[in-house]
């Protein structure tokens, strides 16, 4: 076996959404220029765990307390450490990994390991691998580590000792030998009890005798070093592609703008561009939820119903929805979900005429019930019913199902009202009576005699009398 | 400067060319003969009429030809798909859209003759000259056609609209009349027979009965 282990020192800073990383959100002004120090504390111990260069570079360092960094800085800017959005990060990068290498394990909170000796024939070799590794990387704000190795473990040590080189299985192992004990993660007490045995390093650890070993270390450190060694595997469950799209987005400014919104949402669907792309999938629907300070949660709902995978359609979709409704409070979290997937319905364009077919029906139907809002739209349904107003039924919210076309030639008005309004001028009647009598299977009958009328104007009209004598017009024959 | 350049320039106005703009047959062969041709292939159409006449019925040979949507911006009410039906339209291909304000209106008129996937059937008043362009633009763009309805003797007649017709009931039919067209006069006026198409719909009958000479009564 062969891994690579990926080890992220500052994941949670690094996949927060910092102002700097937003360019147009600051941009100009002396605060981008003068950046924000940043710190991750770990809410128990109030000890700083994650820090950003500048915060670094005042004179911090990971282990201090609260109190003496704010002591050291003037303007240190604070989160809790939250181990979930960790593993969140982890998962997301996982996922992207994933089309370069079928074999993942999370190691939760901070490190990936990456099966290198199933992939081999994938690559033609290892720096091949590298490279397409490191153009995926390469655009993420992620600062890691890394080193390869026999075992997951091994990697992981070495990753985390800042190896940052690739080594053949004998380099490993001489880097394993020579890597202080420290470095492991055994119990402090076994720590111990190794330095008062004069014991430095893992080669010297390996080096003694078995019946000694097992005198001197507890069964679960026992247990580690056979892992350590390969002799035990390690048992880390192996990453699955999730089926469902979430992705949560922690935002360390507030967010007052769509624009800037829009900016944030951007990688997003890019991301789920690439999740359904993979898939051959659309997706109808995608909701997203902000979270504002004050206010409660807002999720909206936005529709394609035709299933898109199009990162810029979507981006143009949640554009429009913004621009109707503006964001009401300053957002500081936002999640973005995808509802379900669906197969994707082939656009049918024509090959000889692009231009015109710029944008396909589907495309622009959501784009107007994105903006116009879902009670402006209506399609129109037919069924087939001799009742009027059961054959033509407004269909709210989008294009109707196509149903078959008519052959038969009974002349019946363009425009139908939607709901028969009593008949105030003179008329004169041209044609009928037409006598329908409908609908008394299923409690809604009608029994009406329908004519057609021709007004003063000249205006033909499709009225209609009841048995109790009463006129009504039902439609225009445009 | 020279001729050529003024013509290179599009400064100077040549007739016989505005012949060539593409047309789409009416359906009508009096329509036709009036329009030249038929209706502008894309473009605006505006359409002075008063409801319920027959416009739509005037237009239903060019909505038949097209196989994409037709969109019914603040249509009087609400299109009947049994009728459609009839006409070789499927109700997948109708949709109706009611803006709340005329700015939205117009704005998704636009994205509709923007998109190369619908035609626009336009209720609404109230234009003016740079919204107009910019319909004209989209028209271009998408190679799509609007047809607005105004009202009789509306206030719009400057309006540089691709073609401007007002329709008059009448017993047989409709009376077209141009009022403004590109590339040619205005003022023409034809009377477009719906007897064929429409039977039911005009008072044909009327005029074949001769009324009984009152000189002659017992």
């Amino acid at each position: 076996m062969f891994w690579l282990y990926l080890y992220f020192p500052r994941l949670q800073l690094d996949s927060m959404i910092m102002p700097a990383n937003n360019s147009d959100a600051q941009s100009g002004t002396e605060e981008s220029a003068q950046q924000a120090l940043e710190a991750v504390v770990d809410p128990h111990s109030h000890q700083l765990v994650q820090l950003s260069d500048t915060a670094i570079k005042e004179g911090l360092q990971v282990g201090m307390g609260l109190a003496s960094a704010a002591a050291l800085v003037e303007k240190l800017q604070v989160y809790a450490y939250q181990s979930q959005l960790e593993q969140d990060a982890l998962e997301h990068l996982a996922e992207q990994l994933y089309s370069l290498n079928g074999d993942i394990s999370l190691d939760p909170p901070k490190g990936l390991g990456l099966r290198l000796d199933t992939m081999g024939q994938l690559y033609q070799d290892l720096d091949n691998y590298w490279q397409q590794l490191q153009t995926q990387l390469a655009p993420l704000p992620l600062r890691y580590h890394f080193a390869s190795a026999t075992t997951l473990l091994a990697a992981k040590l070495l990753a985390r000792a800042k190896t940052d080189q690739l080594l053949t299985h004998e380099q490993s192992a001489q880097r394993l030998q020579a890597l202080p004990l420290a470095c492991c993660d055994f119990p402090d007490k076994q720590l111990s009890h190794f330095e008062r045995l004069g014991l430095q390093t893992v080669g010297e650890l390996e080096a003694l005798p078995r019946s000694e070993l097992i005198e001197r270390l507890d069964p679960a450190s026992q247990v580690y070093l056979a892992q350590l060694q390969g002799k035990l595997p390690l048992n880390l469950p192996g990453y699955q592609a999730p089926e469902q799209f979430q992705r949560h987005c922690e935002l360390s400014y507030e967010i007052k703008q769509s624009p800037q919104l829009l900016k944030i949402l951007e990688p997003l669907l890019k991301q789920l561009e690439q999740h359904l792309r993979q898939r051959q999938l659309g997706a109808p629907r995608m909701q997203l939820s902000l979270i504002f300070r004050e206010q409660p949660e807002q999720t909206l709902q936005i529709h394609a119903p035709a299933g898109q995978n199009s990162a810029a359609q979507w981006l143009k979709l949640f554009a429009l929805r913004l621009e109707r409704h503006p964001l009401a409070a300053p957002v500081y979290r936002l999640s973005l979900s995808l509802c379900h997937a669906q197969t994707l319905a082939g656009d049918k364009a024509d090959l000889f005429n692009q231009q015109h077919a710029a944008i396909p029906a589907s495309t622009l139907v959501a784009q107007l019930r994105t903006r116009l809002g879902d009670a402006s739209l209506t399609g129109i349904d037919r069924f087939d019913d001799l009742r009027p107003e059961r054959a033509s039924v407004p269909h709210p919210g989008d294009l109707a199902p196509a149903s078959a076309l008519i052959a038969e030639q009974v002349l019946r008005p363009s425009l139908l009202l939607p709901s028969p309004q009593p008949l105030k001028h003179p008329i004169t009647l041209q044609q009928g009576p037409e006598r329908l009598v409908a609908g008394w299977w299923d409690q809604q009958p009608i029994e009406r005699d329908y004519f057609i009328a021709l007004s003063g104007d000249g205006q033909y009209l499709w009225v209609f009398r009841t048995p109790q004598q009463q006129w009504f017009v039902h439609g225009y024959f445009s | 400067m020279s001729l050529e350049q003024l013509l290179a320039h599009q400064q100077v106005w040549r007739g016989f060319k505005t012949q060539n703009l593409p047309k789409k047959s009416s359906g009508y062969p009096e329509l036709d003969e009036l329009l030249q041709g038929g209706f502008p292939a894309q473009g605006v159409t505006a359409l002075h009429t008063q409801p319920a006449v027959g416009e739509l019925r005037l237009l239903m040979p060019q909505l038949q030809q097209q196989q994409r949507l037709w969109i019914l911006i603040n249509p009087p009410a609400l299109p009947n798909a049994e009728f459609f039906a009839q006409h070789g339209i499927g109700n997948h291909q109708l949709l109706v859209l009611r803006p709340n304000s005329a700015k939205e209106t117009l704005w998704a008129t636009e994205q509709c003759l923007l998109s190369g996937s619908s035609h626009v059937l336009l209720w609404q008043q109230g234009m003016n000259v740079a919204q107009l362009k910019r319909l004209q633009l989209a028209c271009q763009h998408g190679d799509s056609r609007l047809f607005a309805f105004y009202p009789p003797h509306d206030s719009q007649f400057s309006l540089p609209f691709d073609l401007q017709l007002e329709l008059q009931a009448h017993p047989q039919g409709l009376q077209v009349t141009v009022l403004k067209r590109r590339g040619g006069w205005p003022g023409q006026s034809r009377l477009i027979h719906f007897a064929r198409h429409w039977p039911e719909l005009t008072q044909q009958q009327a005029s074949q009965v001769i009324p009984f000479p009152q000189e002659k009564v017992g």
